[in-house]
C-alpha cells in the first residue's frame, strides 16, 4: 500500500529539475566543451562517480511510503471502518533494500566484524556455570563497522546519515547561492544606498551568534530538517555575500564593464554575463567549503538538542555520540570512524570535481 | 667626493657580459629570453638596453644581479664579470656582499619596491649599516645627505616621512638614494621611469644623468622607450628575441640605423614630420622565446629578408667602426644575394587637415565632476576631489581632438563624463545638439550607440569568459540587433584586421595588439560616429602601436569618424590630432591646433610639458625643469593651479584663476601673461 509522502514529489521534482537543468546546458557549446576536458580528468570522474553513488544513497532514502500494519499472524490490520492501518514510521526504499542491515540489531556496542558484544554481561555458560563474559552476538561478524549503543548497525546509521547531510549542504547551499550572489553582486555593482542596505543587513545577521538564531528559529518553527536548512541558509549566506561584493566592486571598474556600459547594455545583462561568470569560481569553492561545515554544524547542532531529529540518522548524532563513546577504556572508535569516513568520502570528491569544474569553465585554462 | 666616487674613467669596463644565456624552464620546453648576449659597459657611460617586451632585456639585468626567478630560471652559459671580477664563479654567499655594494638597480614600480611599514630613512640605513658599516648618528647624518644629493625637497623630514607619505617620483629618488648609498661602480636602472610623469620622468633622468657625471658610475638603462634612449644614453644596444642585434654610440644609431629591425623600430614612432602617412608597422609579433624561428629571428618580419636569412643564423659583424650589427645585409659571404631595399611607395600626404565643417559633433560647456570623500561614521563629505573643474570642449565633426596632460590632470574621467560613463556633477554636455546631461536610461541608449570608448589595457577590457564573437557582438545584443550578428562578426574582425576565425576564440589566446584590435571592433559594431581612444596604444610595443595606430587613421578615413585621443604621448598627438587641449589639475590650461600649440607653446605648462618628453627626432632641444610633482585635485593649490611650479609666476597667479585669453579664433590660454 503506498502512501505518497510529501517528500517524494519533491524528490520527484528536484531530479526532473536537474535533469532539464543538464539538458539545457548539453545544448551549449562552452558547457560540452567543458564536459569533454573533465571527462578527460580521470581524478574529476572517479569523483564523480562516487558524488553519484552517494546521490543515489541519498536518493533512495528520499523515496518512502508507509507499510500496511501487520498483526502477530502476519495479516494486515484494518481498522473498525475496515480502512488499512499503516505504520507510523514510513520505510525508504534504502531501508527495504537494506533490510537485513536494518533488521538486524543487537543489543549494543560490538566492535566491527567482531563476533561478540564490546560489554560484558552476566551469562550461563555452556557448562551450567555462572559469570561475566563478552555475549556472543545474535548475528556474530556481520557487522562491518560494528554496532551502536542500541545495537543498530553503524554501517546502516552512516548510510541513513548521507541523506541528511546531502540536504543539508544541498538545500542550505540553495538558500545560500541565490541570496549571496543577488545581494553580494548588486551590492558591489550599484554601490551607494543599496550597498549600504545590503551592508547593515548582513552586517546585524554576522553580529547575531548563529547558534542564538538558529536556536530561535527551531523553538519557533519546530525541529525538522527542512527548518534546519531554511535557517542554516539565512544564517551562513553572509561570508559569501561580503566576498562576492568585494569582487564585484573590483570587476565593475574593469573597463569590459565600462565597455558594456558604453554600448547600451542594461545592468541585468551586466551583471548577468559581465560579473556572474567572473564570480563563479569564488561560489564554487566557497559552496565546496561550506558544504562540509553545513555537515559539521549540524553535528555541533545535535550536540545542542535543536539538529535533526535523533530518529533521524545523521553523521552529527553520531559524532555527537563519539564524545561520550572515546571517554571509555577502550573507547569505542567506529562511530566516529564511520561519520569520518563517510563524511570524508562525501567532501573529498566533492572538492577535487569542484576544482576540475572550475579548471574546465575557465577558458584561460583551455587546453587546445 | 670620496675615492670611489671620483674614481677615474680606465681603459677596462666595469660590466663585461660575455656570450650570457638565461634560460627558463617551461612547460613546453626551454623558454631562452637571454641567448647569447655580450656587451661592456664602461665607467662613466649610460649604456641603454632596447626593445620591445619579451625581447629579455630585464632578464639581462637580472641575470648580471644574480636575482634571475628560481628554481625555473638558470644561467646556461657565458660569463658576467664587474671590474674583472666573474660573477656567475661565485657562490650566492660571495656574491651577495656585491650587490648594492658594487652594483645597484632600480625598478619600474616605485610604489611597490619600498617596505611600506619602515620609514624611508630606516631602509636608506639598513643599507648603509649592511654595506657600509654605519651606525647610529653617523648612519643618519648620511643618510640625510644622500637624500640632499638625490634633491628630495627637505631631506632632514624625508628621513622621517613613510613611504605613503611620498610621492612617486619622491620615491624612485629615495629607491635611488638606498641604491647609491655604497657608490656603487653600476647602476641598472629597469625602466626607472615608466610609472612617473612626464615631467616627474625629466627630474628623474636629470638626477641619474648628474649623478653618473659626478660619480664616474656605469649607468645599465633598459627601457622601451626610444625618445629616452636618446635623451640620456651615450651607447644603445638594441636586443631582438634573446639577441642584441645592433649595438653602437646613441648618435650613430639614430642617425644611421643599420639593423631592419632598428630601422623599422625608429620608423614606427609617431611624430610630426611623419603626419599624414601611414607609419612603419612591423607586421607580427615578438616570437615566443620558447619557439624561435630558425637561422636570423627577426627574419619572418623582416622587409628585406631574403634567401639565407630563414637558414642561417647571422654573425656578429662590424657595419661601420663602433657599430656590431647581426644582420646578413652586412656579411660580405650573403651580402650579394641580397635584396634592393623595396621601393615605398610614398603615400602622397594628404591635402591640408581635413578641417571639419563648423558643425560641432559634441559640445562641452562647463563640465565638472567632482568626486566627494567622506570620513566618519556618519559620510560626512569632508572634500572634493576635483578631477575635472569646469572644462569646455568642442569637438567638430570629422575633426581628431587631443586630449593631453600628465596623470591625474582628469582626462581619463573628463572623457567618460563625455561619453555619460560618470555623470557630471554640473556643465552641460551636447551631443549634435541634444543634452546628454539630462537624459536618462532609456532615452540615453540610442546616443550610446553613437559614441564609444576603447581603453588602454588590452587585458582589462575584454571579459575573459565570453567568446571574441559574443564580445564584439555585445553592442548589438544591447540594440536588440541579434539576429544579424552571424554576418557582421567576420566582417567586422576582418576590418580591425583579424581572422574571422578569430570569433569563436576566447582573448586570452591573443596578443595585447590583437586584444586592441577586438576592442575596437567591439566599439565599431554600433556603428558610431564618436570614437574616444582613452590611451589606446600606451601599453603596446612600439611596432604593435604603429600597426594599431595606422588602423584607427585608416578606419578614421573610412567610415568617417570623429575621434577624441586621450593621451600622454605627444607624439601620437602631432601625428594624429588637429586639435589639442592641454590639461592641469581638471582644468584647460590651453587649447587650439596641434600646429599652433606644438609649434608656438604660450602657456608655461604646455612649454614645460613639451620640453620635457624625451623625442627621437628632436635633441638640443631647451630643456626646461618643472620643480615638485602635480598636486592632489583634493586641494589645488589657491589662484593658477599650476603657478607653485611655474617658472613665471607673478604674484596675481596666486591670488585668482586666470580668465580664458582667446589668442585667435582657435585658439585660448588661460595664463595671466597673456592676459591684458
Amino acid at each position: 500500500m503506498i502512501a505518497p509522502v510529501w517528500q517524494n514529489l519533491a524528490v520527484l521534482a528536484a531530479v526532473a529539475g536537474a535533469s532539464w537543468l543538464l539538458r539545457i546546458a548539453s545544448t551549449r557549446e562552452d558547457w560540452r566543451s567543458a564536459w569533454r576536458q573533465l571527462t578527460s580528468n580521470r581524478i574529476a570522474m572517479a569523483s564523480l562517480a562516487v558524488i553519484a553513488l552517494y546521490v543515489t544513497v541519498g536518493l533512495l532514502d528520499c523515496v518512502a511510503w508507509r507499510d500496511r500494519a501487520l498483526d502477530a499472524g502476519g495479516k494486515p490490520l484494518s481498522d473498525p471502518a475496515g480502512r488499512p492501518i499503516l505504520e507510523t514510521r514510513p520505510l525508504s526504499v534504502l531501508d527495504r533494500l537494506c533490510t537485513p542491515l536494518r533488521t538486524r540489531t543487537e543489543k549494543t556496542y560490538s566492535a566491527p566484524l567482531s563476533a561478540v558484544q564490546f560489554t560484558r554481561e552476566a551469562v550461563v555458560r555452556a557448562d551450567g556455570s555462572r559469570g561475566r563474559d563478552y555475549p556472543r552476538l545474535a548475528w556474530p561478524r556481520r557487522h562491518l563497522l560494528g554496532t551502536d549503543r542500541v545495537g543498530n548497525d553503524v554501517f546502516f546509521m552512516a548510510l541513513k546519515g548521507t541523506r541528511t547531510a546531502l540536504l543539508i549542504g544541498g538545500l542550505a547551499t540553495l538558500i545560500v547561492l541565490p541570496l549571496a550572489i543577488v545581494f553580494g553582486l548588486s551590492a558591489g555593482y550599484y554601490g551607494k544606498r543599496i550597498d549600504d542596505a545590503i551592508q547593515y543587513t548582513y552586517t546585524t545577521l554576522s553580529s547575531i551568534p548563529d547558534v542564538l538564531l538558529i536556536a530561535a528559529f527551531i523553538l519557533i518553527f519546530g525541529r525538522g530538517l527542512p527548518q534546519l536548512c531554511i535557517i542554516l541558509g539565512i544564517t551562513s549566506w553572509t561570508g559569501l555575500c561580503r566576498l562576492l561584493r568585494g569582487e564585484a566592486l573590483k570587476l565593475r571598474e574593469l573597463d569590459y564593464v565600462t565597455a558594456a556600459r558604453a554600448l547600451g547594455s542594461s545592468d541585468l545583462t551586466i551583471l548577468a554575463r559581465h560579473l556572474l561568470p567572473n564570480v563563479m569560481h569564488i561560489v564554487l569553492i566557497s559552496f565546496v567549503l561550506r558544504f562540509s561545515d553545513l555537515v559539521l554544524t549540524e553535528a555541533i547542532l545535535s550536540y545542542l538538542g535543536i539538529g535533526v531529529d535523533p530518529a533521524t540518522g545523521s553523521w552529527g548524532h553520531m559524532i555527537n555520540a563519539a564524545r561520550q563513546e572515546l571517554t571509555r577504556d577502550p573507547a569505542v572508535w567506529w562511530n566516529l570512524a564511520a561519520a569520518f569516513t563517510f563524511m570524508l568520502g562525501l567532501v573529498l570528491p566533492v572538492n577535487l570535481f569542484g576544482d576540475a569544474l572550475r579548471d574546465a569553465l575557465d577558458p584561460r585554462l583551455k587546453t587546445r | 667626493m670620496t675615492a670611489a666616487g671620483a674614481r677615474v674613467a680606465t681603459a677596462s669596463a666595469v660590466l663585461e657580459v660575455e656570450n650570457l644565456k638565461t634560460w627558463f624552464r617551461v612547460r613546453s620546453g626551454l623558454s631562452k629570453a637571454v641567448d647569447g648576449v655580450s656587451f661592456a659597459v664602461h665607467p662613466g657611460e649610460s649604456y641603454a638596453l632596447v626593445g620591445e617586451s619579451g625581447c629579455g632585456k630585464s632578464v639581462t639585468a637580472l641575470s648580471i644581479m644574480g636575482l634571475v626567478p628560481q628554481p625555473a630560471g638558470f644561467v646556461a652559459g657565458g660569463s658576467i664579470a664587474l671590474e674583472g671580477r666573474g660573477l656567475l664563479t661565485l657562490s650566492e654567499a660571495e656574491r651577495r656582499p656585491l650587490r648594492g655594494a658594487r652594483m645597484a638597480m632600480i625598478f619600474q614600480e616605485p610604489m611597490t619596491s619600498l617596505n611600506p611599514v619602515l620609514t624611508a630613512g630606516a631602509q636608506l640605513v639598513e643599507s648603509l649599516a649592511l654595506h657600509r658599516g654605519l651606525t647610529g648618528a653617523a648612519a643618519t647624518a648620511e643618510a640625510v645627505a644622500l637624500f640632499g644629493r638625490v634633491r628630495l625637497p627637505d631631506p632632514a623630514r624625508a628621513f622621517d616621512a613613510w613611504p605613503h607619505e611620498l610621492s612617486g617620483g619622491q620615491r624612485q629618488r629615495v629607491m635611488i638614494a638606498i641604491a647609491l648609498a655604497c657608490r656603487p661602480a653600476l647602476l641598472i636602472a629597469d625602466e626607472p621611469t615608466t610609472a612617473l610623469d612626464v615631467t616627474v620622468q625629466d627630474q628623474i633622468l636629470e638626477l641619474i644623468d648628474d649623478l653618473r657625471r659626478d660619480t664616474g658610475m656605469a649607468v645599465l638603462l633598459i627601457t622601451h622607450n626610444l625618445g629616452l634612449v636618446r635623451q640620456t644614453a651615450t651607447r644603445v644596444g638594441v636586443m631582438y628575441a634573446g639577441k642584441l642585434v645592433e649595438e653602437a654610440a646613441t648618435a650613430s644609431i639614430f642617425r644611421d640605423p643599420r639593423h631592419p629591425y632598428t630601422v623599422k623600430l625608429l620608423e614606427s614612432v609617431p611624430t610630426a614630420h611623419r603626419r599624414h602617412r601611414a607609419l612603419a608597422a612591423i607586421p607580427g609579433f615578438v616570437p615566443d622565446a620558447s619557439a624561435y624561428p630558425d637561422g636570423c629571428r627577426f627574419a619572418p618580419r623582416c622587409h628585406r629578408a631574403f634567401s639565407v636569412c630563414p637558414l642561417v643564423v647571422p654573425r656578429n659583424l662590424a657595419a661601420a667602426p663602433k657599430h656590431r650589427v647581426e644582420c646578413h645585409l652586412y656579411d660580405p659571404e650573403f651580402q650579394a644575394r641580397a635584396l634592393p631595399p623595396p621601393v615605398e611607395i610614398a603615400e602622397a600626404p594628404a591635402a591640408a587637415a581635413p578641417q571639419g565643417t563648423a558643425e560641432s559633433l559634441l559640445l562641452a560647456r562647463g563640465v565638472e565632476v567632482h568626486f566627494p570623500v567622506t570620513a566618519g561614521v556618519l559620510r560626512r563629505v569632508v572634500a572634493r576631489v576635483k578631477a575635472v573643474d569646469g572644462v569646455d570642449l568642442v569637438v567638430p565633426r570629422g575633426v581628431s581632438v587631443a586630449l593631453v596632460g600628465e596623470s591625474g590632470c582628469g582626462k581619463t574621467t573628463l572623457g567618460k563624463a563625455l561619453l555619460q560613463l560618470i555623470r557630471p556633477t554640473a556643465g552641460s554636455v551636447a551631443f549634435q545638439g541634444t543634452e546628454l546631461t539630462a537624459l536618462r536610461g532609456r532615452d540615453l541608449k540610442p546616443f550610446r550607440r553613437r559614441m564609444q570608448i576603447v581603453f588602454q589595457d588590452p587585458y582589462g577590457s575584454l571579459n575573459p569568459r565570453l567568446t571574441v564573437g559574443e564580445i564584439v557582438t555585445e553592442g548589438l545584443r544591447a540594440h536588440g540587433r541579434e539576429d544579424s550578428s552571424a554576418v557582421d562578426v567576420g566582417e567586422l574582425l576582418k576590418t580591425v584586421g583579424l581572422d574571422a576565425s578569430a570569433a569563436s576564440r576566447y582573448p586570452h589566446e591573443f596578443s595585447g595588439g590583437q586584444r586592441q584590435r577586438i576592442g575596437i571592433a567591439r566599439a565599431l559594431a554600433v556603428r558610431p560616429d564618436f570614437l574616444v581612444c582613452d590611451e589606446a596604444t600606451s601599453a603596446l610595443d612600439v611596432s604593435v602601436q604603429a600597426q594599431i595606430l595606422n588602423l584607427l587613421r585608416d578606419l578614421g578615413k573610412r567610415l568617417g569618424l570623429t575621434y577624441l585621443f586621450i593621451t600622454h604621448d605627444l607624439g601620437l598627438v602631432e601625428y594624429l590630432a588637429d586639435l589639442v587641449s592641454v590639461m592641469y589639475l581638471g582644468r584647460v590650461v590651453e587649447s587650439g591646433t596641434v600646429e599652433e600649440v606644438f609649434g608656438a607653446p604660450k602657456h608655461p605648462y604646455t612649454q614645460a610639458l613639451l620640453a620635457a618628453v624625451p623625442r627621437v627626432d628632436a635633441t638640443g632641444r631647451k630643456r626646461i625643469l618643472l620643480g615638485g610633482d602635480v598636486p592632489s585635485p583634493v586641494h589645488p593649490p589657491a589662484g593658477c593651479h599650476f603657478h607653485p611650479r611655474c617658472p613665471e609666476v607673478m604674484p596675481q597667479c596666486r591670488e585668482s584663476y586666470p580668465p580664458e585669453t582667446p589668442l585667435s579664433t582657435s585658439r585660448c590660454v588661460r595664463c595671466f601673461l597673456y592676459h591684458s
